[in-house]
């Protein structure tokens, strides 16, 4: 077979980009074991929830070294891996041979990210061609996108989903019987559970300016946790400030791991260690630093990033 | 540091060419002012939308309550203001432009370049400057450094045929906030002193003191651009302050969040109907970051009563 994951790994630690062929053989492995996960995965605590991270390479090797390398830390990745930042490719790599490797200690859902029509504009198509010169490592990343699960419950108690409740979804069995091996509709469940934010000012469900998913307030989410006996809704999807931020009486939290976020927000990240009797416990962190770092394992990629331009600000703001 | 300011005119037409050639903003005439073509995210396709309404809106208020009033524009840049009016069959008695002479010289080029938009130029327009400039009795491009308004630029636009004693609005669409306040202020206190009715409409970066307001000064200074009126109007009521402490009959601030909120529902239907937007945390915190203002000397026609809503 010639794929060597270890090897793989360590390379990708360093910022080393896969070649084509290993890529392919990779995501296809990655798809068999996700072909046999449910759409909702029970998993036990401890685990470290991630939020999105988008591209953003050098902070989630952050998020490594402040929360521990796999598979000492449990992780669950709870989706939006690519777009917005400049190494969608080398984020999404290492996480998918880290689940190649290891499984039972990372969990990957999917966001909203995770889609053709969304990665043809925000980022990752471009950046697969501009690193491989053609199509073929999207293909393959976005067809494993196809497969990644929906949801995670944390000892049947914590509910993990990208983005947040769905009208038509009232019981998890109604998420274990829906189909998700597909490109993601533009409505539906399957939809809402990506897009959807939550909003103090609703009652159950709003509409979303997003154009996709809905708004849903605290009666929906104490319905929600209360048909399924469970204690706690976590979710990524919408930019904090804060690195985090905890609504409905601490019934829902918002995880997001992306410091400094598109290089203009200035925000902090976070990374929510979730302990063994479900205690929640953020830590918050800035960008990594991109320049003079003793010999790091990223040390290559930070080389390749000083050689390139700082991001343009006529793209970022209006000037 | 002035090329860098320079070089913003660039980065403002290619903003503005993107919105126009996705359907955001009706203006024709962008494509003209743009060597290469670039497609823009979708929150900086909105965020120009916001600001185009904004601005145009006023400059349409202004050419028709006042078609013997003047228009002033600070540091237009590469902006196609004065050809949408045309288009409009709404110019007012005068409109002057002012950039730097390399600005200037490439917008007087571009326009020389393009038929239509020679077309709608004045039949008694000249090439002045070695090319910097155009003359004409009713649109003058003028080179100038704003720095050296009251000794330079204003007996300039005069000896070219602005009547201060005309009501005259001015345009500041991110200027006046790369100037000293000391530059900025005296600018004001020129037209304060010399223009008995005269309108003011800005849109500049305000709020530098949050972590996204942090990290846009850091960028942008990291792209040699200083932003050295910030700090001395960085809200919105400082910004209003700023003429009502000059004793003008009134002022009003909106950042561009608030100003977007507030178009018509269906204006805001057709926007998203163009392309996704997934970035609606982010537009708001940096349409927050820029604001509007408009104030007048006067409490008198044309400027009483014009406003956004």
């Amino acid at each position: 077979m010639g794929l060597d994951v270890g090897r793989c790994v360590e390379r990708l630690y360093r910022g080393e980009l896969l070649a084509e062929w290993e890529i392919t053989q990779v995501c296809a492995a990655v798809q068999d074991l996700l072909a046999d996960e449910a759409n909702v995965v029970g998993i036990a605590a401890p685990v470290t929830v991630i939020g999105d991270v988008h591209g953003q390479f050098f902070d989630l090797l952050e998020i490594f070294a402040i929360g521990g390398r796999v598979p000492d830390t449990n992780y669950l990745f709870l989706g939006d891996y690519v777009d917005r930042g400049h190494h969608s490719v080398e984020t999404m790599s290492l996480l998918a041979c880290l689940k190649l490797q290891h499984p039972r200690r990372v969990h990957l859902l999917r966001g909203n990210h995770e889609s053709r029509s969304i990665t043809r504009t925000y980022g990752f198509y471009a950046e697969c061609m501009q690193k491989y010169g053609s199509a073929g490592v999207w293909r393959d990343f976005t067809d494993l996108f196809d497969c990644l699960a929906l949801a995670v419950t944390i000892d049947d108690s914590v509910f993990c989903v990208h983005g947040g409740l769905s009208p038509s979804i009232l019981h998890i069995d109604q998420m274990r019987a829906l189909d998700r091996f597909g490109e993601i509709p533009s409505e539906g469940p399957l939809a809402d559970l990506l897009w959807s934010d939550p909003d103090p000012d609703v009652g159950t469900f709003g509409r979303s300016q997003r154009g996709a998913g809905f708004t849903f307030g605290a009666a929906a989410v104490d319905r929600f946790l209360h048909v399924n006996g469970m204690s706690h809704v976590l979710r990524a999807h919408q930019l904090c400030m804060e690195g985090y931020l905890v609504l409905f009486n601490d019934r829902l939290s918002t995880v997001w791991s992306a410091p400094n976020y598109c290089y203009r927000c200035g925000n902090v990240a976070s990374l929510l260690n979730v302990g063994p009797y479900l205690q929640r416990d953020f830590i918050t962190f800035d960008a990594a630093p991109r320049s003079s770092e003793p010999a790091k394992p990223h040390q290559l990629l930070q080389q390749q990033q000083q050689q390139q331009p700082a991001p343009a600000p006529d793209s970022m703001y209006f000037l | 540091m002035d090329a860098a300011v320079q070089a913003t005119s660039g980065d403002a037409a290619g903003s503005r060419e993107s919105a126009a050639r996705l359907g955001y903003v009706d203006d024709p005439f962008a494509r003209h002012f743009v060597r290469r073509a670039q497609r823009r995210a979708p929150l900086i396709n909105r965020g120009t939308h916001s600001r185009f309404s904004g601005i145009q809106r006023i400059l349409a208020q202004f050419c028709e309550r006042a078609p013997g009033g003047q228009v002033v524009v600070l540091g237009a840049g590469l902006d196609t203001s004065y050809f949408l009016a045309r288009r409009r069959g709404r110019v007012p008695r005068r409109f002057f432009e002012i950039d730097f002479a390399e600005v200037t010289a490439r917008k007087a080029a571009a326009v020389r370049r393009a038929p239509e938009l020679q077309a709608l130029l004045p039949a008694d327009t000249q090439v002045a400057a070695g090319g910097a400039e155009l003359h004409s009795d009713s649109y003058c491009l003028v080179a100038g450094d704003l720095r050296r308004f009251e000794e330079d630029l204003a007996p300039r636009l005069q000896a070219l045929g602005l009547d201060p004693a005309l009501p005259t609005l001015f345009v500041s669409e991110c200027v006046l906030v790369y100037l000293e306040p000391a530059h900025s202020n005296a600018v004001l206190d020129w037209i304060t002193r010399a223009v008995p009715n005269a309108g003011v409409v800005t849109y500049e970066q305000i709020r530098p003191d949050d972590r996204f307001g942090r990290a846009m000064v850091d960028n942008l200074r990291a792209r040699g651009l200083e932003l050295h009126g910030l700090h001395a109007f960085p809200t919105l009521d400082s910004a209003a302050e700023r003429f009502r402490a000059r004793g003008w009959h009134a002022a009003q601030a909106l950042d561009l969040a608030d100003y977007h909120g507030r178009l018509d529902p269906a204006e805001r239907a057709r926007l998203g109907a163009i392309e996704l937007m997934d970035e609606w945390e982010e537009f708001t915190l940096l349409a927050q970051h820029y604001a509007f203002t408009f104030a007048h000397t006067a409490d008198a026609a044309p400027f009483s009563g014009m406003g956004w809503f």
